[in-house]
Formats: C-alpha cells, sequence, structure tokens
C-alpha cells in the first residue's frame, strides 16, 4: 500500500487537481476553464493593457494563488533558489510561441485535458498536438539541443517576481475596493465570468503547492514516454482527468458535444496549434505552468518566459490572430506558420550552429 | 568517490537526465552526476531505477552528487 501509495502520489494529486477545476467552473469561471495557464495568462495580460480584446481581461487570482502557494512550497523544501542566464532571450521569444500555438488551439496542456473531461471532443486535436511537438523538440534535445546553463544569481534578484506578483495582488485589491477603472476587466465574455476571488485565490494556493511538489507538466509526460517509457508524469494527468471527470458528472457539467464552450473545431488548427505549444515547451524545458512554478523558485529564465507570454497573449490579441468560437483567421494561420519556423529555427540553430555548446555543457 | 563526475549544474529539465541516459548507454561503469535541482535528482533516480541500476544521492555545498555503480 505505502509502496503503491508513493508511486501514485502524483494521480491523487492530479485528481485533487482536476476537482478543484471542476468546482472552479461551478462558481463562476468559464465552462472547462477551471485553471488554464494560456487563458489566465492571455486575462492578466488584457487586465494590464498589453492587449485590447475587451472580453477577455480579468486578472485571474488563481495565478497569484499558484504562485503564492508554489512559493511557499518552494521556501519549505528549499528548493528557493535565485538562478539564471540561460538564453533569457530566446526563452522570452519562446514564451511567445507558445502563446501563439495556445491561442490558435485556446487553452494549454491543463485546459485540453479540462476540455475532454467537460466532454468537448474538439479537444482531441489538441491532446494529440502535445506529443507531435514533444517529439518533434525531443529528436533536438536528443541531438544536442541546449539554451546553456543557468548560474546562480545574487539574491536581490530573486526580488524581481514577487514584485510583479505584489504588484498584481495590489492591483486587483485595488479594483475590489474602489472599483478603479484600471486594470481593466471584461464587462462581457470569458473575462467577466469567475468565480469569487477568495476561492480563485485559495484553490489557486492549494494546486500552486501541488504543482511545486509534483512537477506536473504534460508536455514533460509525454517527454518522458518518448525518452525512457516512463508515464510517472503522465500519471498525473491521468489524474486530472478521472478527477475533473467525476466532479464534472456530480456536479451536472459533463456535456458531450463535438465543440464545446469557448473552443472551436477545426482539427487541424488544435492539433497544429498544440503542436507548436508543445515543441517550444520542450525547448524551454517545461510547459506554461512550470514556467509559473519555476519562477516561485526563482528561476529568472522562467520568469523571463513569462514575460514572453504576457507579451504574445497582446501580440496575438492586438493583432486578432488568436482564434474564437468562430475559428482561426488567415491572421491566426499566419502567426501558426511563422510560429513553427521561428521554433524550428531556434531549434536548429541551438542544436547545430553551437557545437561547442554540446561539450561544454557536461564536463566529464 | 568515482573518478568522473558529470557536471549537469545549471541545465535546463531534460538535460540531466539526457546526459545520464547517454553516459550509461555509450560509456557504462561507475561514474557521477552533479546536479542542482530536485527535479535533476528525481528524474535521474526515476530513470535509474526503472533500468535496475543502483545509486546513491548526497548532497554537497554545490548542489547534489548522485553516485551510479552502472
Amino acid at each position: 500500500m505505502a509502496v503503491w501509495l508513493r508511486n501514485n502520489l502524483v494521480l491523487c494529486g492530479g485528481v485533487l487537481v482536476g476537482i478543484m477545476g471542476a468546482v472552479l467552473v461551478k462558481f463562476g469561471n468559464p465552462a472547462n476553464m477551471g485553471i488554464c495557464f494560456v487563458c489566465f495568462y492571455r486575462d492578466i495580460s488584457g487586465a494590464l493593457g498589453i492587449h485590447g480584446n475587451p472580453v477577455v481581461r480579468y486578472l485571474r487570482p488563481e495565478i497569484i494563488g499558484i504562485f503564492l502557494g508554489s512559493f511557499i512550497s518552494a521556501l519549505i523544501f528549499r528548493e528557493f533558489n535565485p538562478r539564471g542566464g540561460s538564453s533569457p532571450g530566446i526563452r522570452f521569444f519562446l514564451g511567445m510561441l507558445i502563446m501563439v500555438g495556445g491561442l490558435i488551439f485556446l487553452g494549454c496542456p491543463i485546459r485540453t485535458i479540462y476540455r475532454l473531461a467537460g466532454g468537448d471532443l474538439s479537444a482531441l486535436g489538441g491532446l494529440l498536438g502535445i506529443p507531435f511537438g514533444a517529439y518533434v523538440g525531443l529528436f533536438f534535445l536528443s541531438k544536442g539541443y541546449n539554451l546553456g546553463k543557468a548560474r546562480p544569481l545574487p539574491g536581490w534578484v530573486a526580488v524581481l517576481p514577487l514584485v510583479l506578483f505584489g504588484g498584481l495582488t495590489v492591483l486587483l485589491a485595488v479594483k475590489l475596493w474602489w472599483q478603479t477603472p484600471y486594470p481593466f476587466f471584461s464587462l462581457k465574455g470569458p473575462g467577466s465570468q469567475h468565480a469569487s476571488v477568495l476561492l480563485s485565490l485559495a484553490l489557486g494556493g492549494v494546486a500552486g503547492v501541488l504543482f511545486q511538489r509534483f512537477r506536473l507538466c504534460l508536455s514533460g509526460g509525454f517527454r518522458d514516454v518518448f525518452l525512457f517509457n516512463d508515464y510517472y508524469l503522465l500519471k498525473g494527468f491521468l489524474g486530472i482527468l478521472i478527477g475533473a471527470f467525476v466532479a464534472n458528472l456530480a456536479l451536472g457539467l459533463f456535456r458531450p458535444v463535438l465543440v464545446g464552450p469557448v473552443a472551436h473545431g477545426n482539427f487541424a488548427a488544435n492539433f497544429l496549434g498544440m503542436g507548436l505549444l508543445g515543441l517550444s515547451a520542450v525547448l524551454l524545458g517545461g510547459c506554461p505552468l512550470r514556467q509559473l512554478t519555476l519562477t516561485s523558485e526563482a528561476n529568472l529564465d522562467g520568469f523571463v518566459t513569462l514575460l514572453g507570454m504576457f507579451a504574445g497573449a497582446g501580440l496575438m490579441h492586438q493583432l486578432g490572430w488568436a482564434a474564437s468560437p468562430a475559428g482561426v483567421s488567415p491572421g491566426g494561420w499566419l502567426a501558426l506558420a511563422g510560429g513553427y519556423a521561428l521554433a524550428l529555427g531556434i531549434a536548429w540553430t541551438f542544436t547545430y550552429s553551437r557545437v561547442a555548446a554540446r561539450s561544454g555543457a557536461c564536463n566529464v | 568517490m568515482s573518478k568522473n563526475i558529470l557536471d549537469c549544474r545549471g541545465l535546463s529539465c531534460p538535460l540531466p537526465v539526457i546526459r545520464v541516459k547517454e553516459q550509461v548507454e555509450q560509456t557504462g561503469g561507475p561514474f557521477a552526476v552533479l546536479v542542482d535541482t530536485g527535479i535533476a535528482v528525481e528524474n535521474i533516480s526515476r530513470f535509474l531505477g526503472q533500468r535496475g541500476i543502483s545509486w546513491t544521492v548526497s548532497p554537497r555545498e554545490d548542489g547534489t552528487l548522485i553516485e551510479i555503480m552502472a
């Protein structure tokens, strides 16, 4: 029993995250969007005014809660180490590409699971796209792809992520207390649908601890299967699927349809969008969720990636390239094609043009 | 203490475990790997456990040393 529990702790953590997602939807979050990193970064980006799409703007307290929960967990378990400097510029850019892919599919790996668990069959395209992208990324990793080593940084640098999240918390509090016009909150559309701030914060905090402890990462899950035939990380996502599915059934949220709410049914776009997200995530060493936990551990490379994701969301919505339930715009297809070209270009450059990086990466 | 130490500190996930896998499959022999993140320790331990290779983990000033008996 003890051995089973140790091998399947990640499954139990996943079940909890799945249930929390369904509960957040029940109490107001958009359908199948209990927690979605791509969607929530986009909403925060809109609330801050980085993009002007009036229907997707809200300072999602879940993200603040997840940051706090995983920050406290990192402190307790002594995993709070300021470090960075592994090609931050390239990471910022890959963060933007994560959002290009995610906003074509309309979700992150976790929302892919939530969408399936809510009965949205169009999420299957995305679910198949993640291993495709991860596989392409792994090809480069096995050939020597490397963005360089992160190094220890002086302690004061660790304050930067705290300043950002402290600032977001203050903005949220100011908005709630005084009803200020800034930060911008949507009056209609997905941005206007949300659970109460305290519930979002609290469940986000619990999820943050779970994410930090269990290192949940769906692109990493597929990566481990391809690399080592290891299913440990994937079990976490199986847990999310089971937890969300059962909780959706219990709360009356399960509705099997071809195309669910806040989604579109273009299979190719869903597949290629999540493929681009998976590829960029493997090139970064972690999916949109991992980048936030890395940030909370004072990994400045993760922080830079997070800023890149805010910028990417801003660009996609400002230019009207993000997909919507109406489908993918011509600009969206262009962004997707350009995203693949850039991601593959980065992968190729850091695999073949920097031969020295491979031998220098691990000194035997 | 093995002579060969693979310094994988600062590498993004999952490069440390990929380097260990390469070393195990290509050169073999007892060696050690130095890492600086908890996730690298976990990934490498999972990989070694799955291959039936025994290993020891010892925390140091400058990271965590994993000695591999392969």
